[in-house]
């Protein structure tokens, strides 16, 4: 194994969350024998085949437009059961609506991509931020949507690689301005992917701004001070949208600078509801009432502010369940001389700042984060966390802004009831970029999760997570092959895993973790021994249990017998 | 000379406002009044002209971080700096200057070496040359703890209150290391002896009144934690006689009435959190701000 070797974790830590922190949940089990588990990755984006840069106006940044960075996908493109890899790409202040393009590769195995965008038929040139995979008209092949600044995009996948810009025929442009998370889930219930579109703010990029001061440094100016836009919300009508912004009461909002969205059913009344990060102003939880009507509840629930009550500036966010009390939890990431904010979901409804509790808070302070995403690195039982970082001031510095604008990559990693700093002068985590976004998933079928990254006018990174191989993980995938149904990766799915008293949820959400796509598979680590039990929530309530092993891909079908 | 320090640190920590830094902790507080000096006797090491406690710029420099133009102090306190390299009282004015900018990371090396410079000096010349140096360990702390050094910040906290027991606004600094660590138990015996520091009055015209605020805030912080939602709110209601601009408690006040399902209640606490942060000049205005 190449990659590097960190502090042991304890084997019987499942044990200790099991009995401190998930309550009566939870049974007691007996500590397997183990070998010590460990995080490590190595980059492999050399021999991986995805050799681009992710653009974003040019280096240094000047325009607020320059700093975000757009989104990756992961999207099954072929259902060959491999995820392959999107990346909608920017574009320059002297054309916005002209980049280099958007790039898609095959995943052909073993972490090797082969560049398919010429045959795929994409060709897709518009300052793209955020980006959506899945079906949206219903065929079973997974299509893009791309939240662009300007015109929005879709890409309808037409099979054997081939897409289609089907943007006008769907009403999928919108309405301008610049949209930047976005996130496809059935939100009415009617079995078809509907689609939130957060977005940021007004801005010319014709029109220099005048610098804002920050620590009494001049810094590129914005969001505050520059109008925010409302977020959009589109309706799935079978062949297209329909603008329901008004309606389904989002556009009554006050608008925030939204910048990600997740789309997951946090209230467990089996509706979709939203939440959406927001830069430098409370975020928003689109709680949904049904028949596509939503009501913002963040401030009275407990999640549009930390428990200090500030409003932070969100950028990217993560889901799990990290109390154990079968609720989604929220992970958020924000910007430097702030602490990231983890918010426990309460079984009363309302949401608690737990950072300190966690130990979330203080590794964070000096960092810009945004993707950010929760996820057994160590096949330990537990979900770790995994950031990227970089700072939006090409001028910021330690001694200036408490941090620098190259920043590291920051895993905690999960240790009975609290995460700890991965501490190692291994590249794939010390080595500063200014990073955004990111997508994580079994890219090699090895069963453990595996990243790409994305930098601001940087490079691509692929990474690969070197666990040990040994058959301690399971792989979740769902199929809804029902005539009547849309959703058919099941979109809004619960999926619970137990193995030797241990029980894990996973969440198939909408959105992503900054402006990109969650893997549509469910990937859990078992340091038990004993057989898996699965129980599947499906979009409709309906419960499916299957019985399986360690160590393997199970996918669930909802319409066999 | 101790009246003149006393009352200028106290301004110093006073334009602190904790709203100021993001996470919303607050920073520097009211050192002790009547801190009696270290035990040290190391001798001298330096042979540079001393700048004396009445040096204009050390005066300029520190009235100026004291009027909240630390940005201006900056360099007053560098050429004090530059003048006396090897005086740890110049690396203090400096360090003060940074820090006060919300500068954590710049400062302390600055605070660290006025500290291990004043224990370099004859304690019975220390009080004359550095008359401030004892509380040089309390602004180390909160530096340290905002580049997220927690055993860092527990350390200096801890020298300080070793020096001066009666450093309320230490003790107070332990407490939040410790809820950042989440050792509950040691942060509420921690705020206990904040506490202990400060007079019982909860008034608001009480002068230790803000300090006493705090302290209380974050046993309601604690209570919280604990899921004990209406001792929360009594605790913070206290915190709120004692220092009622201190908006983000109203902001907690507001949180807790909507889980005890008193809306009415928590919507009348926004209002006073509003209206708090009003009167301070941190208006909650989203996305109308000018600045980051």
């Amino acid at each position: 194994m190449s990659g590097f070797m960190v502090v042991p974790a304890m084997v019987v830590r499942a044990i200790v969350v099991c009995s401190v922190l998930h309550g009566p949940c939870m049974a007691q089990a007996p500590a397997p024998a183990e070998p010590a588990r460990t995080i490590g990755f190595t980059d492999v984006t050399a021999a991986s085949g995805v050799h681009a840069s992710m653009t974003s106006g040019v280096q240094p940044s000047s325009h607020i437009l320059e700093v975000k960075g757009g989104g990756l996908a992961l999207i099954d493109l072929d259902d060959d059961g491999d995820l392959d890899l999107f990346m909608p790409n920017g574009a320059t202040l002297v054309d916005p609506t002209r980049g280099p393009g958007a790039r898609l590769w095959r995943n052909d195995g073993g972490l090797r991509f082969t560049d398919i965008t010429e045959a795929s038929g994409i060709t897709h040139r518009g300052w793209s931020f955020g980006v959506a995979a899945g079906d949206i008209d219903g065929d079973r092949r997974d299509d893009l949507f791309i939240a662009c600044f300007g015109r929005n995009a879709l890409w309808l996948n037409r099979g054997g690689g081939r897409f289609e810009d089907a943007t006008d025929a769907w009403g999928a442009a919108g309405p301008g301005g610049w949209s930047t998370g976005c996130a496809l889930a059935d939100l009415d219930g009617d079995s078809d992917l509907d689609l939130y579109i957060a977005r940021y703010l007004s801005v010319d990029p014709a029109k220099p701004l005048a610098p804002a001061m920050f620590k009494g440094q001049p810094v590129i100016n914005g969001p505050k001070g520059l109008a925010p836009l409302g977020d959009v919300v589109l309706r799935n009508d079978g062949d297209h949208f329909t603008d329901v912004t008004a309606p389904s009461g989002v556009g009554a909002v006050p608008p925030g600078f939204g910048l990600n969205v997740i789309a997951c059913d946090v209230t467990g009344d089996g509706l979709m509801d939203l939440f959406v990060g927001n830069d430098s102003s409370g975020n928003h939880l689109l709680v949904n009432e049904g028949n596509f009507k939503f009501s913002e509840r963040a401030r009275h629930l407990g999640c549009r502010t930390n428990l200090e009550g500030i409003e932070q500036a969100t950028m990217g966010v993560a889901l799990g369940d990290l109390d154990g009390n079968g609720r989604p939890d929220l992970h958020t990431t924000v910007f430097s001389s702030d602490t990231n904010s983890l918010f426990l979901n309460r079984a009363d409804g309302f949401w608690d700042d737990r950072t300190s509790q966690f130990g979330t808070g203080a590794p964070s302070r000096s960092l810009c984060g945004w993707a950010t995403i929760l996820a057994d690195l160590d096949h330990d039982g537990d979900e770790d966390l995994f950031t990227v970082n970089g700072h939006v001031y090409p001028n910021a510095t330690k001694a200036a802004f408490d941090s620098e604008y190259l920043q590291p990559r920051l895993v905690l990693e999960r240790k009975g009831n609290r995460f700890s700093p991965l501490r190692s002068d291994a590249a794939w985590l010390s080595e500063p970029h200014r990073d955004r976004t990111a997508v994580f998933g079994d890219l090699d079928g090895d069963g453990d999760v595996d990243a790409v990254i994305g930098e601001l006018n940087g490079p691509l990174r692929v990474l690969r997570n070197d666990h040990d191989g040994t058959a301690d993980w399971l792989v979740v995938s769902l199929r809804d092959t029902r005539a009547s149904s849309r959703n058919h990766r099941a979109v809004g799915a619960m999926i619970t895993i137990e193995q030797d008293g241990l029980v894990q949820r996973r969440w198939l959400a909408g959105g992503g973790p900054f402006q990109s796509t969650f893997s549509p598979d469910a990937h859990v680590g078992l340091p038990g021994k004993g057989s898996v039990k699965v129980t599947v929530r499906w979009p409709d309530g309906f419960e499916q249990v299957a019985m399986t092993e360690p160590g393997r891909r199970l996918v669930l079908d909802r319409g066999a017998p | 000379m101790r009246a003149w320090l006393t009352t200028l640190l106290a301004v110093i920590a006073g334009c602190s406002d904790p709203a100021d830094d993001r996470g919303g902790v607050p920073a520097a507080g009211t050192p002790n009044q009547v801190a009696p000096e270290p035990s040290s006797s190391a001798d001298s090491v330096t042979d540079q002209p001393l700048p004396p406690p009445g040096d204009d710029r050390a005066r300029v420099a520190l009235q100026l971080i004291a009027r909240n133009h630390p940005e201006q102090a900056e360099p007053v306190a560098r050429a004090l700096r530059s003048a006396y390299p090897d005086q740890p009282r110049a690396a203090f004015v400096l360090a003060l200057s940074l820090h006060k900018q919300k500068r954590y990371g710049d400062a302390v090396p600055y605070f660290e070496e006025a500290l291990a410079g004043a224990n370099a000096i004859d304690s019975a010349q220390r009080a004359q040359q550095f008359p401030e140096h004892v509380h040089v360990a309390h602004f180390l702390g909160w530096a340290r703890y905002y580049t997220g050094d927690l055993d860092g910040a527990r350390g200096a906290f801890a020298s300080h209150v070793a020096a001066v027991p009666t450093a309320g606004d230490s003790w107070y600094g332990i407490a939040v290391v410790e809820i950042d660590e989440d050792q509950i138990d040691a942060a509420a015996a921690a705020l206990e002896r904040a506490l202990a520091c400060l007079p019982d009055a909860e008034r608001a015209e009480d002068s230790r009144s803000r300090d006493r605020g705090k302290v209380l805030a974050r046993q309601g912080d604690l209570a919280l934690r604990a899921d004990r939602t209406q001792d929360a709110v009594d605790l913070y209601r206290r915190a709120l006689r004692a220092w009622p601009d201190h908006y983000e408690v109203w902001a907690k006040v507001a949180r807790c009435y909507d889980r005890l399902g008193d809306t009415t209640a928590a919507d009348r606490a926004r209002v006073e959190e509003l209206n708090a942060r009003e009167r301070v000049g941190r208006i909650l205005d989203g996305p109308k701000g000018s600045t980051p």
